[in-house]
């Protein structure tokens, strides 16, 4: 099920009448088994058939999380570890990786002169598989680092992998902070369930009004990349920037202030990333939940920053490159993440360390400088395939190649409507830069207040008009 | 509670007033239906219906070919590349254009199960508008769930594949629902407020209006079909860049079975079919013809004449120029003005 479908519009106003008015009520138990079910609908609303994957990752993970804490030996404790990586990673590999790897290997074998014939199965990415296989895997790594305890509730433990707010494009949570709120019963707080309205609210617009509609723009400047001129393939790019952080970060607001109606708290994923002075502060604001993810289990084991120079750098790398491909088999998301992990090595010397204070004014040029650095990037991620995307590139630096116009691809009142809304995006995420998510106004007066909630609806029916799916669900 | 009331207050409110005004107003005729039942009486009656004539064609033609007197000898099953063709292409038969806008094999399956229910008979002439698009991925209609009954008969009747997946009317309604609360609308209805064009029943075809004819064709007002030719020019570039429908580079599997069980139904029963292949605008095709995202729309042709047989002939084609249409014949990127579209199916007649 989407977030952005009448079917949630539906599913979610009636988990909530059951879930305050009569599950919370009952046994935290009850409770649980309540929202488990409601999760499984929500996922299996799309396909059914992986529930079958989501409960076997929990499982595996619930058993090898309490085997590995009782474990007496080193070894025992290695083996049931190693189950748990090799089940949830190899799950990952098949769905994700295998044709891709499949196909490039045949085609390495064919180039030597090798007829190699592989059946490449024809796989269906399971929805969220990435995101709810981390969320598993680190409380099992986390047990294995005796930093958690494992739990023995497995009705929670099954509630906690696949709750339904954040099951398919995240935050990912870390076990240490959603586990336990779910063994007691929530006390209904109305500034915290009001505030996730209000959060719920910017999600819909973020996603519904700006990423569904930059979308088609960004669709057919990219099918077209080819003959389109240079500053159209300049705002290609920017736009696709915009629309995959409104899309994702849409995503993310939906499930914090879904998740907050319901008494959760998650935590942030984004933090105004577009605002980032550099690039080092970009990866401290955006998809959160992952790059502290990859930091702590990916990162810091390698050796950190606790290390030769050189090392050092060689760990910077290879988590820039195992993050870009995480997104998907694709060599784009290996540029992509590469080329980041360059920009990170080339920038950090003449970065600030110190992120804590909120952009200015003042910082523009070194705004606007790690904007453009990031949306160079994102050509790679977007692209169909390396070629596309140097290709792109070309034909921005032989500026008067290409004739068709942004206008011509996706029609004036269209690309008009697309920037309003992107600008109202900045405008609102600029001005509340210091607050949690940008419709955090419970300062303001009522009748501003409710202005703004009218306009934002408004805004989201005016867009409102097909499924369009997160793009956050393909990885 | 408190939080309850305000909730109610923020999100009902504007949905109550937006849902409300469009219902009411609904300027393109899409959220009532109760229109078409006088509208199919007069149809019948040989009169005429001037005004917007709108997405709700589906119901109108069901219930309109539901109630023909006679059994016609030849339909027309198309989209609107085919609506324009009228009883003046072929004198001296009894005819009838099922065709509606965005016709999908879906709308075609369902409209000659209505046929087939009424007289237990198919017509004996049969013209399929083959659009190019219907052959690909990419060309998403739901509008024929109005009538997925129909559908699901005449295609158990046809055998296609059972474990073909069928949305549900559910994705249809779900439209509606956009469509009644969507902010979009309701500023066209606001605009239209008062000045909405009513249908109108008339005895005579009004040039400048869009038009409901009795033989199911439509005729268009003149300002949209005599266009300059720049303006055309600029529609017909503007299309190729804006149109997903015919970014496909293989012929979908599913759709090559819905058409050939479609055609093999029509075949054993005894009718003639005459495919028709509508023609892109010259600067479209052209285009089309040089983008690599759309080479499968080249290959539909070649698809359709492996069908040529004495019972089952292919007319048209994707390319313009063999037929000798320049861009003068076309009113915009995909569409053939009436007079052409008449010419080319009477010459057709004519001949045989």
């Amino acid at each position: 099920m989407l977030f952005n479908s009448i079917e949630f519009v539906l599913f979610f106003p009636i988990v909530l009448i059951f879930y305050w008015g009569v599950f919370n009520r009952k046994p935290v138990k009850v409770r649980n088994i309540f929202l488990l079910l409601a999760s499984y609908l929500f996922y299996g609303w799309w396909d059914y058939r992986f529930l079958g994957l989501i409960a076997l990752s929990t499982l595996v993970d619930f058993y090898c999380g309490k085997f590995i804490f009782q474990a007496k030996s080193k070894q025992v404790r290695l083996s049931f570890f190693l189950t748990s990586l090799f089940v949830n990673l190899g799950v990952l590999f098949f769905f994700k990786y295998y044709g891709f790897f499949a196909r490039e290997l045949t085609a390495l074998f064919n180039n030597w002169g090798y007829q190699v014939h592989t059946s490449t199965l024809n796989i269906i990415l399971p929805v969220g598989i990435s995101f709810y296989t981390f969320q598993t895997l680190s409380y099992t790594i986390d047990i294995y680092r005796r930093r958690l305890e494992p739990t023995t509730d497995l009705v929670a433990f099954a509630t906690f992998v696949s709750f339904f707010p954040q099951l398919v494009a995240g935050p990912i949570e870390r076990a240490g902070h959603l586990l336990p709120q779910f063994s007691n019963l929530k006390k209904f707080d109305y500034e915290l369930a009001s505030n996730g309205f209000r959060q719920l609210l910017w999600g819909f617009f973020a996603k519904i009004a700006v990423a569904d509609s930059v979308a088609p723009i960004v669709d057919a400047i990219f099918s077209n990349s080819e003959t389109a001129t240079p500053p159209t393939l300049i705002l290609g790019a920017v736009l696709f920037s915009v629309q995959i952080f409104s899309d994702f970060a849409g995503y993310s607001n939906i499930a914090i202030g879904t998740a907050a109606i319901l008494g959760f708290d998650l935590m942030q994923n984004f933090n105004s990333p577009f605002f980032s002075r550099n690039i080092r502060e970009f990866w401290a604001r955006w998809h959160i939940s992952l790059s502290t993810w990859f930091r702590d289990y990916v990162y810091i084991p390698l050796g950190g920053n606790r290390c030769s120079t050189g090392r050092h750098m060689f760990n910077i790398m290879t988590t820039f490159i195992v993050s870009g491909v995480w997104h998907g088999a694709n060599w784009t998301f290996l540029a992509w993440g590469t080329i980041h992990g360059i920009f990170y090595l080339v920038t950090s010397p003449f970065s600030s360390k110190n992120i804590t204070n909120e952009p200015t004014l003042k910082q523009l040029p070194s705004i606007v400088l790690t904007f453009t650095l990031v949306c160079g990037a994102f050509v790679f991620f977007r692209a169909d395939n390396i070629s596309q995307a140097s290709g792109i590139f070309r034909q921005i630096f032989i500026w008067g190649a290409g004739s068709t116009t942004i206008f011509q691809l996706a029609g004036t009142k269209n690309v008009i409507v697309a920037l309003f809304f992107c600008c109202v995006l900045f405008l609102a995420e600029w001005i509340q830069r210091p607050r949690k998510h940008a419709m955090d106004i419970a300062h303001l007066k009522p009748a501003v207040r409710h202005g703004i909630y009218y306009l934002l609806i408004f805004c989201i029916l005016y867009a409102f008009q097909t499924d369009r799916i997160f793009i956050y669900f393909q990885f | 509670m408190k939080l309850l009331r305000r909730t109610i207050l923020i999100l009902a409110f504007p949905l109550l007033i937006i849902g409300g005004t469009n219902y009411c107003f609904d300027p393109d005729y899409t959220l009532r239906r109760n229109y078409i039942r006088p509208f199919v009486d007069a149809l019948l009656e040989g009169k005429m219906i001037s005004g917007p004539v709108n997405v709700n064609s589906r119901t109108l033609k069901k219930e309109w070919i539901s109630r023909l007197p006679e059994l016609p000898d030849v339909v027309v099953l198309g989209s609107s590349r085919t609506l324009a063709l009228s009883q003046e292409a072929i004198p001296g038969q009894r005819f009838f254009n099922a065709s509606v806008t965005n016709c999908t094999f879906q709308d075609m399956y369902a409209f000659l199960n209505v046929f087939e229910t009424k007289w237990a008979n198919l017509p004996p002439t049969i013209i399929i508008c083959a659009d190019q698009w219907l052959f690909g991925n990419a060309f998403d209609e739901k509008q024929w769930l109005v009538n997925r009954p129909d559908f699901e008969r005449m295609a158990r009747k046809a055998g296609v594949n059972p474990d073909l997946k069928i949305q549900s009317k559910w994705e249809l309604d779900k439209e509606w629902l956009k469509e009644l609360f969507s902010a979009k609308y309701l500023i066209r209805s606001l605009k239209a407020c008062g000045k909405t064009e009513p249908f109108e029943i008339v005895q005579s075809v009004r040039p400048d209006k869009m038009m409901f004819l009795p033989d199911g064709s439509r005729h268009l007002p003149i300002p949209v079909t005599n266009i300059p030719s720049t303006e055309l020019s600029v529609k017909a570039t503007d299309y190729f860049y804006s149109s997903r429908d015919e970014h496909f580079t293989d012929l979908d599997k599913t759709q090559q079975h819905l058409f050939r069980q479609l055609i093999g139904y029509l075949e054993n029963h005894g009718c003639k079919i005459i495919v028709f292949i509508p023609p892109y605008h010259p600067e479209t095709y052209r285009l089309l013809e040089q983008s690599p995202q759309t080479s499968g729309i080249l290959q539909v042709e070649p698809y359709l004449r492996t069908f040529e047989n004495d019972r089952l002939l292919v007319i048209g084609g994707t390319n313009p120029g063999p037929q000798d249409l320049t861009a003068n014949d076309f009113y915009d990127a995909v569409h053939l003005k009436q007079n052409i579209v008449n010419q080319i199916v009477k010459r057709l007649f004519s001949e045989k």
